[in-house]
């Protein structure tokens, strides 16, 4: 599904924009995984607050990987200064791994941004964060496992963390692997299990709430939510669920506090992020540096998110110290 | 019969009266300016604290606020554990429910009640009261702050006493002494026989210039009818020769009943002795406003250049090289010009100097100007210096010569503190134009009160007289065994390492500015004391070694204290010490010169400054140099060492010599 271009005339008046009036406008090619969201939000305002002459293509592969050969020809095709790339799954497949890059099959000879990636160093993106080694280059948006634990521990320490995620994307697996490793060196309990699929293969939404049940009747006092595209899209059942059995929540993305009953979350806020991406893009597009000489970078400041009715409803309300520092919702 | 001189006796009521009375206003202007301040400052600092709490109680408001029961607040105390370890004003954290019931509690101190200023922040939720934070400020802190304002006032209140009671002695001199000195001279003269006055001294149009100037008249009359007398005697004896015979000794019985008349010899302190003390006193002061600031301008000038802290120290370096390499040619100056045509010469210099250090663009710009000024600088002391010398009656050597140490030192304790006022207020270039401007009032005041006598001779070649001075008898030892060794514990321990160690045990900036002052206020009395007791008892190279080795001991016993006590009382009793010793020290170089006889007075003081200088510039060093060996402590002590063997050395060589 593609969606209308839009092109970026909304602030002709702003005086950057006349000062470069007559400089050449840039085109972006944008290759979404799930649609237009916050972070692409950020990413287009960065140009629009500065004036900056950038057109943006949309091309939204909606959660179907199998568009992405057509993106890619097209982009071959069209040549844009730059592309895109929104998610994990997204910029493994248009993007290839740096050591099994194939010409044709993945994006070749235009420099690429990509963000809302989770591990690009670990997913082999790019060879190292501070040296891509290609012109590809972007921003991570996932605050450290470690961060992440002592931000939940803050909160209330966790005995045994139960986590539920979507075994057929990458970006869920390895941090869950990577959480696994931290929680077993504290010592403290950990039961990770995909999503058990249904009749059709897939992840059964269904049956989220069974197995929520499940990890608390085993004695979990937290559940991890992981960067999940399939949990995102089901956020709703598997937080009420969480609230239903008594279970605090911690979500390492913002939508699962933001838009929907998470108690609580480290997170990079997507619109920041995505802003951060457009910053990267512009110093390519703007010949201020080559994409392989732009480190990989998270956030340097991430928000600790709290929803105020989730822990009214547990009954676990955040330490006063926590609220010195978090973002009630 | 000095108890019995009416001069002195005169000065010295005047001078109580007046000092009496300044205290008096001084203390009772402190006293309201001290309750102003009570009244000011205490209600600021409580609301201080109250902002604080305000500060304090944010969080836990923000957690009510945004739903969170009273009675579900968690992690509480580990939030007061947190303000706690970041604030050290608070020494008690309370969270209390409506009913009075405690919620959470952490104290500093675990055993005793808070006793210090208490606030309590009401918490609400929805409307309604649900509890209370209370807070107890530290009570040390509170006073703190109230007991530095007082030490500033006190500190004030000093520096106007002794800065009015230099002014007093002036005006004493010039309005009571010299009058009366003159009276007394002149009546000397005329029962001496010697009824014509030398020339015409200028007076001042007051009473006591009145009763001299009526004095000089009378004196003119009785000479003039002397006169007439003898002339009527001359002209009897051309009558006949017992006509002649009787005049003549109607005449000589008139003489003789004149002569029996006559009062006992008496040692009236010179008032001119007195008087030269204010142009140095004026020229230390000014010298002496940049003290408490030239670290921190060099490092404003020295910007990014800074290599550390060597670069902020040059300025000091070149300031007490030039001093020392300009004193010997500043005492040659004397001998070839007189007293107060160096002190002027000097003055170019120093005001160069100021107004340089004012302009300077640069770290390198402001040395060089500091060197200038240290050049005017020796020139100008060791001028004052010999004048007193040459001043100085016999019998009172040491007391005029310790003058010269006493104005130095008030100079230097008003000079500093009233600089840094200054500073704050119109800046640092800005105090160094009001230094030169003060040397105008120096110039004045020594063109009025030193006279243009003193020249002694022509000078020697400057190496032929240093190998002559160091060939006098006992004046190398002085040197090297007293002059010396105490710069070195002045600059090492007081300067240096009294500093470094008062800070390690936790005293504040102010409180350390103020125990290095106590070796000034404990020196100030210490001069006289040393030097009445080497006009009266003679005994100058006991006095001296008694006073190193008394500091070398006092340095040593630190090692087996084990309070804050010992450090304090230690600089006082280096002050003690070192003012006992600079008097006798200084009354030395003169009876060194006339036993030698091919050395003159002012080159042995100007080489015995310069042995001070160089003691001065040991002195850190050698510090640093034991502190890096083995601790402030230890370091202390090594130096009373040094100061203790250098001692007992000039004592043998002294004895020897006898």
């Amino acid at each position: 599904m593609t969606l209308p271009r839009r092109t970026l005339l909304a602030a002709p008046f702003a005086a950057p924009a006349l000062a470069r009036a007559s400089e050449p406008r840039r085109r972006i090619l944008m290759i979404l995984f799930r649609g237009w969201e916050e972070a692409c939000d950020g990413f287009r305002d960065f140009f629009v607050s500065r004036g900056l002459p950038v057109s943006l293509d949309v091309r939204d592969l909606a959660q179907d990987l199998g568009q992405a050969q057509r993106v890619i020809d097209e982009a071959h095709a069209t040549r844009p200064d730059l592309v895109m790339t929104w998610g994990t799954s997204t910029a493994l497949r248009v993007l290839g791994r740096f050591d099994e890059h194939v010409p044709g099959r993945h994006l070749t000879g235009i420099p690429a941004v990509f963000t809302i990636v989770t591990d690009p160093v670990g997913n082999r993106l790019v060879r190292s964060a501070d040296r891509p080694g290609r012109a590809v280059t972007g921003t991570e948006y996932i605050a450290p496992v470690p961060v992440q634990l002592r931000a939940l521990s803050a909160y209330r320490p966790p005995r045994a963390i139960a986590c539920l995620f979507n075994g057929a994307e990458q970006n869920s697996r390895a941090v869950v692997a990577s959480l696994g490793a931290a929680l077993a060196e504290a010592g403290i309990g950990f039961a990770a299990e995909p999503v058990p699929p249904g009749a059709d293969g897939r992840p059964d939404p269904a049956a989220i709430p069974a197995r929520v049940a499940a990890a608390r009747a085993d004695g979990a006092d937290w559940l991890y939510i992981p960067p999940d595209s399939f949990l995102n899209d089901h956020r709703h059942a598997l937080t009420t669920a969480a609230l239903d059995h008594g279970l605090p929540s911690f979500a390492a993305t913002e939508r699962f506090v933001l838009f929907s009953s998470g108690l609580a979350g480290l997170v990079g806020r997507y619109y920041t992020v995505g802003g951060f991406a457009g910053f990267k893009a512009w110093q390519i597009l703007s010949g201020e540096a080559r994409a392989e000489d732009i480190p990989v970078e998270p956030l340097r400041r991430f928000s600790y998110l709290v929803r105020m009715e989730a822990a009214r409803r547990l009954r676990l309300y955040p330490p006063v110290e926590l609220l010195r520092v978090a973002e009630p919702v | 019969m000095a108890g019995a001189d009416p001069v002195r006796g005169l000065a010295l009521r005047l001078g109580a009266l007046a000092t009496a009375l300044l205290t008096g206003c001084v203390l009772i202007v402190s006293l309201f300016a001290f309750a102003a301040f009570e009244r000011e400052a205490r209600p600021e600092i409580e609301r201080e604290a109250a902002v604080l709490a305000r500060t304090i109680a944010a969080p836990i408001e923000r957690a009510l606020e945004l739903g969170v029961p009273f009675d579900e607040l968690s992690g509480v105390e580990r939030f007061f554990d947190g303000v706690l370890a970041q604030r050290d004003r608070i020494d008690h954290l309370a969270l209390v429910g409506a009913d009075g019931t405690l919620r959470a509690l952490r104290a500093r101190d675990r055993t005793g009640a808070p006793d210090g200023h208490q606030l309590s922040i009401a918490l609400r939720q929805d409307g309604q009261a649900v509890g209370a934070l209370r807070i107890s400020l530290s009570r040390a802190e509170l006073d703190g702050a109230l007991a530095d304002a007082r030490w500033d006032i006190a500190i004030v209140c000093l520096v106007a006493f002794l800065a009015v009671f230099e002014l007093i002695r002036v005006l004493v001199a010039r309005a009571v002494a010299m009058p009366m000195q003159a009276v007394d001279s002149g009546l000397r003269q005329v029962l001496g026989g010697e009824w014509e006055a030398r020339g015409p001294r200028r007076v001042l149009p007051d009473e006591a210039g009145a009763i001299e100037a009526g004095l000089a008249a009378l004196r003119r009359r009785l000479a003039d009818r002397r006169e007439r007398l003898r002339w009527l005697a001359a002209e009897i004896a051309t009558l006949g020769a017992a006509a002649g015979r009787q005049a003549a000794a109607a005449l000589a019985t008139l003489d003789a009943r004149l002569k029996a008349a006559r009062p006992p010899t008496s040692s009236v302190m010179p008032a001119d002795a007195t008087a030269a003390r204010w142009p140095l006193f004026l020229f230390v002061v000014a010298e002496q406003l940049s003290t408490s600031f030239i670290p921190l301008h060099a490092a404003r000038l020295a910007g990014a250049e800074a290599f550390g802290g060597l670069a902020l120290a040059l300025p000091i370096t070149v300031f007490v090289a030039a001093v020392a390499l300009a004193t010997p040619y500043g005492a040659r100056l004397v001998q070839r010009h007189g007293a107060r045509a160096t002190l002027l010469l000097g003055l170019v210099p120093a005001a160069l100097g100021h107004v340089g250090a004012a302009l300077a663009p640069d770290l390198v710009g402001f040395a060089l100007a500091r060197g200038v000024c240290g050049a005017g600088y020796a020139i100008a002391t060791i001028a004052c210096q010999v004048h007193l010398a040459q001043v100085a009656p016999q019998g009172r050597v040491a007391r005029t010569l310790g003058g010269f140490t006493g104005a130095v030192m008030t100079g230097a304790v008003c000079g500093t503190a009233i600089g840094a006022a200054i500073a704050d207020r119109i800046g640092f270039a800005g105090t160094f134009l009001v230094s030169a401007l003060l040397l105008a009032g120096v110039a004045l005041a020594g063109a009025r009160h030193l006279d243009a006598a003193g020249k002694g001779g022509v000078a020697q070649p400057l190496l032929r007289e240093i190998g002559e001075a160091l060939r006098a008898p006992g004046f190398a030892a002085l040197v090297l065994l007293i002059a010396v060794p105490g710069k070195i514990v002045l600059t090492g321990v007081v300067f240096t390492l009294a500093p470094v160690e008062l800070a390690a045990a936790g005293y504040t900036q102010a409180a350390i500015g103020r125990v290095v002052m106590l070796y000034g206020l404990a020196m100030l009395p210490a001069i006289l004391l040393g030097a009445w007791l080497m006009d009266r008892f003679g005994a100058g190279g006991l006095l001296l070694a008694l006073a190193g080795i008394g500091n070398g001991v006092a340095l040593m016993l630190l090692l087996g204290d084990d309070g804050g006590l010992g450090l304090p009382l230690v600089i006082v009793a280096t002050g003690v010490a070192q003012g006992i010793a600079a008097a006798p020290m200084l009354a030395l170089a003169p009876a060194i010169a006339a036993r030698s006889g091919r050395v003159g007075a002012g080159a042995l003081l100007g080489l015995l400054r310069v042995g001070e200088r160089l003691g001065s510039v040991a002195g850190p060093l050698l510090a640093a140099a034991f502190l890096a060996a083995s601790g402030a402590v230890p370091a202390l002590a090594a130096i009373g060492a040094v100061s203790l063997l250098a001692a007992l050395l000039y004592a043998a060589v002294a004895g020897l010599r006898r």
